[in-house]
């Protein structure tokens, strides 16, 4: 007697199923609101409204059409800045730099830890890209890596899996500059033979039919790397200790064609000039705040680079250092960069498009416009303000980060007192 | 006509010097400043608005809505600003001292590091740059009594002129630190140089009773008949010198309490990193606290990471109780972030009042110098700094300081 009620049941919630299913398809779709959006592309919406669909924005805008079968998250008087970029962190792992200084075939793929602490701090800050990178202490250090700060394997995380060539220019404490120098051109030069060569071997293959492949070759390990920075896949990320290895830097770089990003040292404002003449793309240090004594005269001037920079109308990317009170996180250097002159807007870019514009994804992250990955966080006040907490993040589309689920930060605001 | 040319000669001369009265005190810092100021924060809690701050000598004239009669010459236009005492750092951690230790013996109360100071530092300037202007300088770590400390301007010229006082408290290091190192091999002959004691932190008591009690026995003996060391530690003793201890960990502070009974000497908890352990004994002996820095790195190796959340809530935790305390660096917070102390503690939940008061006011009571700086009042020294906008707030700019009335440009 059961079996018989049994069917229609089944047969109903068939039925149903197949009427939902493309519902079921559309549930990626989310419309976020709230009071103000910082869109950094075109300016402030009031009372806008984020479309998004399977993690890219559709439509940003004061008062579009929502469809109804959306998800509406309101977020009341709150604010929705995009979510920051940091474009070069050597951090995120254990150790920043193999001991030889010539490694341009590591990647840090196979070294980033991502349960290190690098990556929650900079989400609970609403930094959502990350750019990690091997450390200054290598002449050729490796390739990086462009994550998103959520993932529980780095394949969840990536965004650009071989994104830029760590090189410095500056020496370590066992080589001088002209060293360096040398070591970098010899290996430049011969990775353009070894170009020159595959080129000549790519046509002898087209005239045999089989040839054994060449890619375990040592010679293959050694240059590949290289070898795609010079064909221009990917650009070199330069670390420049003084404003002279600014210009050997650049001049490297014309004689062997690739595309530089500079990593600044705090001494490097002397190369202002240069660098805005050249219209070179700049990464700050943390550090702004530049103290330095004349030889001469005894006497200690402070300069404040980011102010330095700014005055003679040079787009920069900011950057931070967990390690150091004064420079710990994204939004604090922005904080920062505002009392060194610059406006609320030019602080907010430092941090958005213009490190996204150098990592080569602008068409992806840096500003809230349509077609981009939906990358923003939410916020209680406005940016860049010490009262200010960030309440939501959300990457691609996922709220991924709840100030009030913070277990951490709880327990550290808590008034108790165990004994 | 001799007599008609010193009659015209001195006609000339009264004219002279009627008119280098005028000019010098237009031109000389020394005369009279006035400084029109948009806002005051006072330092011990009090807002003033649009008001005069009159500076002659180096010291704050008056403070008021009117200008006193007679006296304005020469006005500084900060109408737009936002004026606070200087920032006085109750332990700072300064490259200004190439050597802090004595390292000969474990107990060296004699110890004086004023004549260790390098006044043309450039800790010195970072300092007075970044907002501070007032610090005291202690020896180091390495002895148990290792001498007394130094209070100093950041700027200002010799030494002399930026000395505001010496042996100001004497300094008492408890924990590993006077002993990290120390051996005392067996077969060497036990009063060789290179041995040193102690070897943990009972030695390390051990000899603070000794040293004390010691003391306590010569009671009845006059003063003229104790060496320089001993009638330090009679001034300790009797109260006059603070006895300023180092204790980092929660059991370094148990066995200050347990001292403090035994002894009755009247103390400071410096570098108190555990002082949330003890927050009811603090507050109910009336012990101020120095504390810093706020914020830390992870990951730091003595400390579990448990102790984190309670490390950074501290000074929210004693301003709470109601107990005294000042900001200090250490080694790894250079003195020129020394207001990101305070704006940390301010982000954790510390009142914008409590934290400017534990900058300024509350440092200049535990270092006893209370009357001469450490708020915005008539007779104190004219240290004064001007924020374009609030001072705990990161993206605000100081833009102007005052050390002795001496106007400084801090971003040059």
């Amino acid at each position: 007697m059961r079996r018989r009620f049994l069917y229609p049941r089944l047969l109903a919630f068939f039925c149903s199923a197949l009427l939902f299913f493309p519902l079921l398809c559309q549930a990626q779709a989310i419309a976020v609101k709230a009071k103000k959006i910082y869109t950094v592309s075109a300016g402030i919406i009031e009372n806008g409204i984020i479309l998004i669909e399977d993690g890219i924005i559709q439509d940003v805008s004061a008062g579009p059409e929502v469809p109804w079968n959306v998800e509406v998250i309101d977020h009341g008087q709150k604010i929705i800045v995009p979510g920051m970029v940091e474009a070069h962190v050597a951090r995120g792992y254990d150790v920043a730099n193999e001991t030889n200084a010539l490694t341009p075939f590591v990647t840090v793929l196979d070294n980033i830890d991502t349960s290190h602490d690098t990556f929650a701090l900079a989400l609970k800050d609403g930094v959502t890209v990350l750019h990690v990178m091997p450390g200054n202490n290598t002449i050729l250090g490796g390739k990086g890596a462009v994550v998103k700060t959520v993932g529980l394997v780095v394949e969840d995380m990536l965004l650009i899996p071989e994104s830029g060539m760590k090189i410095s220019v500056s020496g370590t404490p066992s080589q001088t500059r002209m060293g360096v120098s040398a070591q970098l051109r010899r290996y430049f030069s011969e990775t353009k033979e070894y170009i020159a060569e595959q080129k000549q071997n790519a046509r002898e293959e087209e005239k045999m039919v089989s040839t054994p492949g060449s890619f375990r070759s040592p010679e293959r390990v050694k240059y590949e790397s290289v070898a795609d920075l010079l064909k221009g896949r990917y650009k070199a990320y330069v670390y420049c200790q003084g404003p002279s290895d600014v210009v050997r830097a650049h001049n490297l770089s014309e004689t062997f064609g690739y595309r530089s990003v500079y990593l600044l040292g705090p001494e490097c404002y002397k190369a202002a000039d240069f660098i805005a003449e050249k219209k070179l793309d700049v990464m700050l240090d943390p550090e702004f705040v530049y103290f330095e004594r004349d030889p001469l005269t005894e006497e200690v001037n402070k300069i404040d680079v980011a102010a330095v920079f700014h005055r003679k109308g040079i787009e920069f990317a900011i950057l931070s250092d967990p390690d150091r009170a004064h420079t710990r996180s994204l939004s604090y250097q922005g904080m920062k960069a505002m009392s060194s002159g610059m406006s609320l807007d030019e602080a907010l870019k430092a941090v958005t498009i213009i490190p996204a514009r150098m990592l080569g994804a602008d068409n992806l992250i840096g500003s809230l416009e349509k077609g981009k990955l939906a990358c923003f966080s939410v916020l209680n006040g406005d940016p860049f303000k010490l009262s200010t907490n960030v309440e939501y993040v959300y990457i691609e589309g996922k709220l991924v980060y709840e100030r009030a689920k913070d277990e951490e930060l709880q327990k550290l605001l808590e008034k108790k007192i165990i004994e | 006509m001799r007599r008609k040319l010193i009659r015209m000669l001195r006609g000339r001369s009264l004219f002279f010097a009627i008119f280098l009265c005028l000019f010098g005190s237009i031109s000389s810092a020394q005369g009279p400043v006035v400084i029109e100021a948009g806002t005051v924060l006072v330092g011990d809690g009090r807002v003033m608005k649009d008001v005069f701050i009159v500076i002659r000598d180096g010291k704050i004239l008056s403070i008021g809505k009117g200008l006193p009669q007679g006296v304005a010459l020469d006005t500084l236009d900060f109408s737009d600003k936002i004026i606070t005492p200087g920032f006085i750092a109750a332990n700072a951690c300064m490259d200004v001292v190439k050597q802090k230790s004595e390292e000969g013996k474990e107990v060296t109360p004699g110890m004086n590091l004023l004549y260790a100071i390098d006044p043309r530092a450039e800790d010195f300037d970072k300092a007075w740059r970044s907002g501070v202007t007032s610090v005291y300088l202690a020896p180091g770590n390495r002895n148990i009594f290792s001498g007394t400390g130094t209070i100093l301007k950041t700027t200002g010229g010799t030494l002399q002129d930026m000395l505001v006082r010496n042996q100001v408290h004497l300094k008492m290091v408890l924990g590993r630190e006077p002993a990290e190192g120390n051996s005392y091999p067996s077969g060497r002959d036990p009063f060789h140089l290179r041995n040193r004691r102690p070897e943990n932190r009972m030695g390390a008591v051990f000899i603070i009773r000794y040293t004390l009690s010691g003391l306590q026995n010569k009671q009845s003996v006059p003063e003229e008949d104790l060496t320089p060391e001993e009638r330090m530690f009679r001034l300790v003793l009797q109260g006059k010198v603070p006895l300023r201890i180092n204790a980092r960990s929660y059991m370094d502070i148990r066995t200050a309490f347990r001292l403090m009974e035994e002894f009755g000497f009247r103390w400071i908890l410096e570098d108190g990193v555990d002082a949330y352990r003890y927050l009811d004994e603090l507050a109910s002996n009336d012990i101020p606290v120095i504390y810093g820095p706020v914020y830390k790195s992870r990951g730091r190796e003595d400390f579990n990471r448990d102790d984190d959340r309670y490390l950074s809530r501290t000074p929210v935790l004693l301003a709470e109780r109601g107990i005294r305390f000042a900001f200090q660096n250490n080694d790894e917070s250079p003195i020129s972030s020394f207001r990101e102390e305070a704006i940390y503690a301010v982000r954790l939940g510390l009142s914008r009042e409590n934290a400017l008061q534990a900058l300024t006011l509350d440092a200049a009571r535990i270092l006893g110098v209370a009357d001469r700086m450490g708020s915005v009042a008539a007779g104190k020294d004219a240290d004064l700094l001007a924020f374009d906008g609030d001072p705990f707030e990161p993206s605000s700019t100081l833009s102007g300081v005052f050390i002795d009335g001496k106007h400084y440009d801090p971003n040059k």
